[in-house]
């Protein structure tokens, strides 16, 4: 929500602190502030208030009073001014059908008013929070819910044929809404109607039949209170989100509609002048106060560290909390708009942030009644994982979506995304082939597993797929790889079957794309069978410090180098040479890939010849031939000046 | 002369660093659970104090399953599980639950449709928001090889009362650093939603909340990942390519 500092400031007899003071305050004791922003003379704070204190913190008599008991500064009141009452000629008769839905309705007539634009100050107000001014009325109703949280509403009282009545719609009564859109209405929505039909949607918006215009001259000004459900409900169902929805929603104290009539009244007669006619007001539930019992100790005990008593009552008093106390008991009574506080645990809630979490200490618990039993599936899964990591194969995580399974979203975001998966080889597959396109020598495969949760009729089990894949086949179609490294881990974790037998059972799935092969297998199968609880050190899977770099999707630039070394040079010290000279574009290598031990006449080496793979690409432009040529030739030149150190044609 | 190929496959940093989190926990006496993904709405909303129609429910989108009248769903938190857990096992206890969870988010690169979350569940006699300190704290400080600070901050989650947010102190920039990408010079991340435990989800679990007392703790696992590697791109976690996994 936008709050405005100045308007803050209007409650305070004494400066408050700035913006950002007031950020940091509210973040340590209340809530986020996701933003300052600076409008002219004023800041806007973007207050982020939660579904538990947006009863009261909708409005910036709600967030003065936080900001009031964390700087222990008292709010200002201002008394409104009703000017005398008289007898309008429009009688307001109103009649609340559904007393459920609608728990206090206030009408009030106001005849003789002038529509005009708002003065100045009321126009900034309505704007500098993100608004716009539309007339004096109409922003009055506006201001007020920014002031104290209440949404209200004005209605042309000429354009009302009769008595106001709430009541729920009728399927398929229509209604026009001040934006000038047709709605549809069902019986599930709450509607304020004349005796001609719909004039406004309950708590949600208005329409445009007693809409009020320039030529409006008398009112008829609404502060009523609904409930929450059904006002979500239908908001959520018409789709229409408003200020006046929003607030319905999360439900207000029907003890809030009387105040702002009272400043709503005030504010029409100082704009827009105007008789003033009684008040009628149809409280049917009302709001009645509740009592929250707590103790001294149970408020320790929650939060953990012991508040001093009076630091406790200092607290609570300045929330406006009455105390009663029983012996070691508190017996409270929060302000009737606090819908949050209802139970104890909420009141150490209220202590603790209002005290300071900072200052309560940190205390390790030392439980010991409770011994964790292993938990199988996150042994055998890690430990699977470290075997297949130890023969070379590496792991991906896929999507849980897919286009095709057995299970199907009622609300996917995508039509390609709209099943869940039934396996894990389909994703593998098309990674292993994905990734075959950015191998380093062409011979190389592409080994990959995953673990992960996959999907049947009304199951869902944890697989572990695995695959080899080859760019060409030639060098291989991956079978061996696939078949030794479950052999591996079928060895390590003592598993009874055979890999054929798990096979020809069934258990194990075996499938051939292209040149990849892969094999998918439930995690159960492999705990059932196996003949012993692995061991399992969690400490070793973290690599060392790890620095990753953005992957470029510019092409890279493959060069081979091979250089003549004297005989005992060792390979490292050759590649330490190369990656220095090599420049910032190189981005793997340089990678060993052949060696050559030239020997002379009696078979005595007398040199070394190393092959060295490197790989160029930048994160800024495809590299040319050229511009890596260059590179290469200063790489040789500057070796070549080792002695002994001879580049190979 | 033999080459040696390439050293070890590598394993998933996502995976790296919930073993490591699992195990700084078991330290502590921790017990591993796990969940289904497919939950029910009872489980994943109304057993946390969440009801149909509450606001709450904003916080999280859901995707439901077909048919919709079956009332299934993806476990939009790994929170559901708390439930489950205690109507089979009574307490005093210490459980963590890592696993996959499903927003029904637009993705970029902060968000993905899926990611992972690691939450802690922790019941004895006299657990408190001192314990929840300490706990985390704990948990932090080994996860960071320097030190760290960590800081409540009040919020609100349906399920827990009194609720925080948890902030650890910026490991890049160690201080109020105004050109810090990480915490964009505040000097602090938000990485965890926590509290005590509601007593109507203990209710719900038919667990007396005069006898027991609950912290716990949930946190996104993909963002800390991607925050202690400086990874720019979430969807990078789950795109299989090599060249990102072998940087691991």
């Amino acid at each position: 929500m936008k709050v405005s500092l100045n308007w803050l400031q209007m409650y305070f007899s004494e400066k408050i602190p700035n913006a950002e003071k007031i950020a940091e305050l509210f973040t340590s004791h209340s809530f986020e502030v996701e933003s300052i922003e600076k409008i002219s003379d004023d800041f806007i704070l973007d207050i982020k208030v939660l579904p538990d204190r947006a009863h009261y913190c909708l409005s910036h008599r709600g967030i003065a009073s936080e900001l009031s008991v964390i700087i222990g500064k008292d709010i200002k009141h201002y008394p409104y001014f009703l000017p005398k009452l008289k007898k309008t000629k429009t009688q307001l008769d109103i009649e609340i059908k559904d007393k459920k839905m609608c728990r206090r309705y206030i009408g009030r007539v106001i005849e003789g008013v002038k529509v005009a634009p708002s003065p100045l100050w009321l126009k900034k107000k309505i704007e500098t929070l993100g608004g716009r001014s539309i007339c004096n009325i109409v922003d009055i109703t506006n201001y007020v819910m920014f002031d104290l949280g209440q949404p209200l509403h004005a209605f042309d009282a000429d354009k009302v044929k009769g008595k106001i009545i709430i009541r729920r719609a009728t399927d398929g009564e229509r209604i026009t809404t001040l934006d000038g859109i047709e709605v549809k209405l069902g019986n599930d929505n709450l509607i304020i109607a004349d005796e001609e039909g719909p004039l406004a949607i309950a708590g949600v918006k208005g329409g445009k039949k007693a809409e009020i215009d320039a030529k409006t001259k008398n009112i008829i000004l609404e502060s009523a209170n609904f409930d929450p459900v059904s006002v979500r409900k239908t908001s959520q169902k018409l789709n229409i989100k408003t200020d006046s929805s929003k607030r319905f929603e999360n439900e207000l104290s029907p003890f809030l509609a009387d105040e702002a009539m009272n400043e709503a009244t005030s504010l029409v007669y100082e704009i827009a002048s105007g008789e003033v006619g009684k008040k009628n007001d149809k409280y049917s539930e009302k709001a009645k106060p509740w009592k929250v019992k707590i103790s001294i100790k149970e408020i320790s005990l929650i939060l953990g560290v012991v508040i001093p008593k009076k630091e406790i009552e200092k607290i609570l008093i300045s929330l406006n909390i009455k105390i009663e106390k029983k012996g070691e008991n508190f017996i409270l009574t929060p302000p009737v708009f606090r819908l949050d506080l209802k139970i104890p645990e909420d009141i150490a809630e209220e202590v603790g942030r209002i005290w300071g979490y900072e200052k309560i200490e940190e205390k390790i618990p030392i439980e010991k009644g409770f011994k964790p039993t292993e938990n199988l599936n996150f042994i055998f899964s890690n430990k699977i994982k470290q075997i297949f990591s130890e023969m070379n194969f590496s792991e991906i995580y896929g999507y849980s979506f897919a286009s095709s399974g057995e299970v199907e979203l009622e609300n996917s975001l995508t039509k390609e995304k709209s099943f869940l998966r039934a396996n894990l080889s389909s994703y593998l597959n098309e990674k292993i082939s994905f990734n075959l396109n950015h191998i380093l020598f062409e011979k190389d495969p592409v080994k990959l597993f995953e673990v992960g949760v996959v999907f049947g009729k009304n199951t869902e089990d944890v697989h572990i797929a695995f695959g080899c894949g080859f760019k060409n086949k030639k060098f291989g179609d991956g079978k061996k790889e696939v078949f030794s490294v479950i052999e591996k881990i079928f060895n390590i974790l003592g598993i009874k079957e055979t890999v054929e037998k798990a096979i020809s059972e069934g258990y194990l799935k075996i499938s051939s794309v292209d040149n990849n092969s892969i094999m998918e297998l439930k995690l159960d199968f492999i705990i059932k069978n196996s003949k012993l609880i692995p061991s399992l050190d969690l400490k070793t899977f973290i690599s060392k410090e790890k620095k990753y770099k953005k992957i470029s999707h510019y092409p890279r630039v493959i060069r081979d180098i091979a250089i003549f070394v004297p005989f005992g040079t060792k390979e490292s010290d050759v590649n330490l040479q190369i990656k220095k000279l090599a420049g910032d574009w190189l981005l793997e290598g340089p990678i060993l890939f052949d060696v050559y031990d030239k020997k002379d006449e009696i078979g005595k080496i007398i040199k070394h010849s190393f092959a060295f793979r490197l790989v160029f690409q930048s994160h800024e432009k495809t590299l040319s031939d050229e511009e890596v040529n260059n590179v290469m030739k200063k790489v040789i030149e500057e070796l070549e000046k080792t002695p002994g150190w001879e580049a190979r044609k | 002369m033999i080459i040696k190929e390439e050293k070890k496959g590598h394993i998933h940093p996502i995976t790296q660093l919930l073993a490591e989190s699992v195990s700084v926990f078991k330290d502590l006496g921790f017990g591993v659970v796990e969940g289904p993904e497919i939950e029910t709405e009872y489980y994943n909303f109304d057993a946390l104090n969440t009801p149909h129609n509450h606001p709450a429910r904003d916080m999280q989108d859901t995707f439901w399953i077909k048919p919709r009248s079956k009332n299934l769903l993806l476990r939009s938190q790994v929170s559901a599980i708390q439930v489950r857990y205690m109507e089979k096992n009574k307490p005093p206890f210490k459980i963590i639950c890592a696993g996959r969870v499903f927003r029904n988010e637009a993705t970029d690169a902060t968000h993905e449709a899926q990611f992972y979350q690691l939450e802690g569940l922790a019941v004895s006699r006299d657990m408190s928001l001192a314990n929840l300190k300490g706990i985390i704290h704990h948990f932090f400080q080994n996860l960071f090889s320097k030190k760290v600070e960590i800081r409540f901050r009040p919020s609100y989650f349906p399920f827990v009362e009194p609720g925080v947010e948890v902030d650890v102190s910026c490991f890049k920039c160690v201080g109020k650093g105004k050109e810090c990408s990480i915490c964009k010079g505040t000097g602090w991340i938000e990485v965890m939603g926590a509290g005590m435990v509601h007593p109507e989800v203990f209710k719900s679990a038919k667990v007396d909340p005069k006898k027991w007392k609950g912290l716990a703790f949930g946190m996104g696992f993909d963002r800390l990942v991607m925050l202690k590697y400086g990874i720019e791109d979430i969807r990078l976690l789950y795109s299989g390519d090599l060249r990102f996994i072998k940087q691991f």
